[in-house]
């Protein structure tokens, strides 16, 4: 039966079903995890790196009788260091392998460690703290880069914020550096820490260099996105590109923020443990330990506000990225000033933390909002100009608060500077949100021009013309699974779809699709993935490659019970009841889509006790004491109650009765009437040919398309199940 | 062919992190395997009004050199920085270590303000500026 024959009108027809728009909460999956986590650790001992010599000047100053203008010296070589290099790194990362980059520049830091484990005096120290400021520019520009274009779109701001906790967990390393230090003395620290980055560096040579602005070209569902390399039309030598981004409102906005933020913090950073002794009475211990209050806050702000940004984003709010990182800025003023102005020390703790939280936050929606209104081929410049701009700022506060506080007092200085915070939000949710949704937009174009200009198409096509939709008129993707038309192509496909157990590969690009209406036999012997392939389609498990379209929207990162909600029912396979609760609460248990719809539930258990009549007197009995068909009964009714639009069912007749097996199919038969299609997963081939209209065969997670099962030969099939050939 | 081609690259990739990380490995293990000769204890402080009193105990651990130390302390804030640092006396003996023995050093500081004391101080150490075995 096709969708297009008449459908019979039940209260469990899928029809009837209320599908909400709700939030579609992708995981990072059919996206490699690994880079992000690599790339994070990398961030991570990058930062521990940074600060490793600072953290051993005591010793340092003994052992080479070093002055505090020498100890200077080397701290200020490793800012002009890095100062001049980043924007080099920048150019590097736009335009070679930014996994061959930062592999080589992290070996290359490697070396710098060992080199100044074995320094004997000071002009070794110095040249390794410039050396080790010339190869840190290697991973952060370049990596904000990889990250664009290995994470889509729509995570940016999420994928930012798991990066940001590597610079927050740099600083962890340092009490165990400090520890090692005192245990073993500084230069073992130095040789020890030289050793994850050569193991870094060896992970990040094999990771996959992705293809430049391929996440961009997904978005707007460009073909070939994520393989096609595309030469860019946007001018990338000499100064063109910095004029380029001199003259993106958006990408100044942000650097002006992320400089002014930076212009306060470092200053809070270095001046907060003198202000706690000095105005509240602590310790020296004391108080610079209650900075950890600080970073904890941070933790908590970037965590929260990349996935906050990417929620609103996808919820129509398109600029979500800049407003989020604009009030967050502004929020954290208020606290910041009752931080510094209170005389409870746990208050003022509390508030300052909260005020780092806020202030922090805003990190990964700007970064992820500057990648946004870059060319991919700017991206590291871009980058590496902010950079610059905030390690510059960084190095200042201090200085100015010092003078400031000189002047007046450390009290007057925070509440004067305080402001800043609200200068870095108060630029975004001005000039930036003036400008973002215009730059943003004429990146997309430029990428669209590009990706149609290499496949020698002529320019000037409207959005309108090849069907490109701006996020902001984009529907949900609940509304687009309920606009979705038959004639739209296929209700299920699966575009090379992998899976692996660990290392034990099951699904082999498998690629199928079924039509809406009718039922859809997946055939194959014990162990071929029929089972791994059903639950992908669940969400039960995530395909390392590939996508699963479910009327006509990509599935991938979807959790199972959006699914659901989406219209797609699992009934997996064994007796799949709840076994001690009742009958009843496991019927129920299938309404949970379209929760507050009670009335709706009680008919539909109603019908479904109808179809399944030996569990009418039942309900009150434990799942778990029913004979093996009534369990069955009871997982298929309630895969019903759910009013399936595509019902997936792993294995209907395993170790049940052919009388059985026959009313259960009779009762599929009931199902397809409805309108509900549905794909059955079998190894009897009996049944599989006795209710389905189409029959795949699955072998070695392959998938083989037979045809109608009315042209098939049931003892050919079992034959050729049996071989296992597709 | 190129001579810096890939598969060059990827070699001379590989060697250098394997290098790399066995000689962190090797020169991380062997230095941390060193034990110094000369045992410099906890420093055990005095403060009256704005001078520091700092004696330290220094053991010797060789088993033949007889050394005559010179031992520095200091005052440091929390960046390391020095607030005031002096040279330690041998408090009671000439300061001739003889193998396994140890010595008291003192010495006092006087330049830290009160200022510093409340708001820098971070803490007191002391170190050998020369082993200086005695003649």
């Amino acid at each position: 039966m096709t969708a297009t024959e008449h459908v019979k009108r039940s209260v469990l027809s899928p029809t009837l079903t209320p599908r909400p728009d709700f939030h579609i909460t992708r995981k990072l999956v059919g996206v490699p995890k690994y880079p992000l986590a690599l790339l994070t650790v990398i961030y991570m001992i990058n930062v521990s790196d940074q600060f490793l010599l600072p953290s051993m000047f005591p010793l340092l100053k003994r052992e080479f009788g070093l002055s505090d203008t020498g100890l200077g010296l080397l701290a200020g070589s490793y800012l002009v260091s890095v100062t001049v290099f980043t924007v080099p790194f920048g150019v590097l990362a736009d335009r070679f392998s930014r996994t061959k980059i930062i592999a080589w520049g992290t070996t290359a830091w490697g070396i710098t460690m060992i080199f100044t484990g074995m320094a004997n005096g000071f002009a070794m120290l110095l040249v390794g703290r410039m050396a080790l400021g010339m190869w840190d520019p290697c991973d952060n520009p370049t990596s904000q880069s990889l990250l664009a274009d290995y994470y889509p779109v729509n995570q940016r701001s999420k994928v930012m914020g798991v990066y940001q906790v590597g610079q927050l967990a740099g600083f962890v390393l340092l009490p165990i550096a400090g520890t090692m230090s005192q245990a073993w003395g500084w230069r073992s620290t130095f040789y020890f820490f030289a050793i994850p980055a050569f193991v870094v560096a060896a992970l990040v040579w094999r990771l996959k260099e992705p293809v430049r602005g391929n996440q961009d070209r997904k978005h707007q569902r460009l073909e070939g996105g994520g393989t096609t390399e595309v030469k860019p039309q946007i001018v990338a030598k000499g100064f063109a590109p910095y004029k380029g981004l001199l003259r993106n409102k958006s990408y100044m906005a942000m650097l002006i923020s992320a400089t002014a933020g930076s212009l306060f913090f470092g200053g809070i950073g270095v001046w907060a443990p003198t202000f706690l002794i000095r105005y509240h009475d602590m310790s020296i211990a004391g108080a610079t330990s209650s900075i950890a209050v600080v970073a904890v806050g941070g933790l908590i702000g970037v965590l929260v506000s990349g996935n906050l940004a990417d929620y609103l984003t996808q919820h129509k709010h398109p600029s979500a990225r800049i407003t989020v990182a604009g009030f967050a800025r502004v929020l954290s003023v208020p606290f910041f000033l009752v931080a510094f102005s209170i005389p409870y020390i746990a208050l003022a703790l509390l508030s300052l933390a909260i005020a780092a939280m806020f202030l922090v936050a805003g990190i990964p929606p700007t970064n992820a909002a500057r990648v946004d209104v870059l060319h991919p081929n700017l991206r590291g410049r871009g980058a590496s100009l902010d950079a610059v701009s905030q390690s510059l700022a960084s190095a200042a506060s201090p200085i100015i608060f010092g003078i400031l506080s000189d002047i007046t007092n450390l009290r007057t200085t925070f509440l004067i500077l305080s402001p800043l915070a609200a200068v870095s939000g108060l630029m975004l949710l001005t000039l930036g949100l003036a400008s973002y949704g215009r730059d943003a937009r004429a990146v997309r174009d430029q990428v669209r021009r590009d990706h149609f200009a290499s496949l020698g198409f002529p320019e000037g096509e409207s959005h309108e013309e090849i069907g490109i939709l701006e996020p902001d008129d984009e529907p949900t993707l609940s509304e687009a699974v309920r606009a979705w038309v038959p004639g739209d192509g296929p209700m299920l496909e699966t575009k090379s779809l992998d899976f692996s157990y660990g290392a034990i590969q099951v699904l082999f690009g498998v690629d199928f699709a079924i039509p809406q209406g009718g039922c859809h036999a997946l055939v194959g012997r014990n162990g071929v993935g029929k089972t791994t392939l059903l639950s992908n389609i669940g969400g039960l498990l995530d395909g390392q490659s590939g996508q699963i379209f479910y009327r006509g929207q990509d599935l991938t990162g979807i959790p199972p019970d959006q699914r659901t909600k989406l219209g797609i029912t699992l009934m997996a396979a064994g007796r799949s009841t709840f076994p001690s609760l009742s009958v009843r609460d496991n019927l129920m248990f299938g309404s949970y889509p379209f929760e507050g719809s009670d009335d709706l539930a009680e008919r539909r258990l109603e019908e479904i006790l109808e179809i399944f009549a030996p569990l009418k007197g039942r309900l009150d009995q434990r799942a778990g004491t029913l004979s093996g068909g009534e369990q069955q009964m009871v997982a298929l009714g309630r895969a019903l109650v759910a009013g399936p639009d595509l019902l997936l069912i792993d294995e209907l007749s395993l170790g049940l009765a052919p009388t059985i097996t026959s009313q259960l199919l009779d009762v599929l038969d009931q199902v397809l009437e409805y309108g509900t299609t549905i794909l059955l997963v079998e190894q009897s081939i009996g049944v599989a040919l006795a209710v389905a209209d189409t029959v795949f065969f699955m072998d070695r997670g392959v998938v083989e398309p037979l045809g109608p099962a009315e042209n098939l030969d049931a003892a050919a099939l079992t034959r050729r199940l049996i071989e296992g050939r597709v | 062919m190129k001579l810096w081609n890939k598969k060059v690259q990827r070699v001379v990739f590989a060697g250098i992190v394997v290098l790399g990380t066995g000689t962190g490995f090797v020169l991380g293990v062997r230095e941390a395997s060193k034990k110094p000769v000369l045992k410099i204890g906890e420093p055990r402080v005095r403060v009256e009004g704005t001078t520091a009193t700092i004696q330290i105990t220094v053991k010797n651990t060789s088993e033949s050199t007889i050394y005559c130390p010179k031992v520095g302390i200091a005052a440091v804030d929390r960046d390391g920085l020095d607030l005031d640092s002096g040279v330690a006396v041998p408090d009671s003996t000439d300061g001739r270590l003889a193998p396994r023995a140890s010595a008291n050093f003192i010495g006092t500081l006087t330049e830290i303000t009160e200022e510093e004391f409340d708001e820098e101080l971070d803490e007191y150490v002391a170190f050998i500026i020369d082993k200086n075995p005695c003649q």
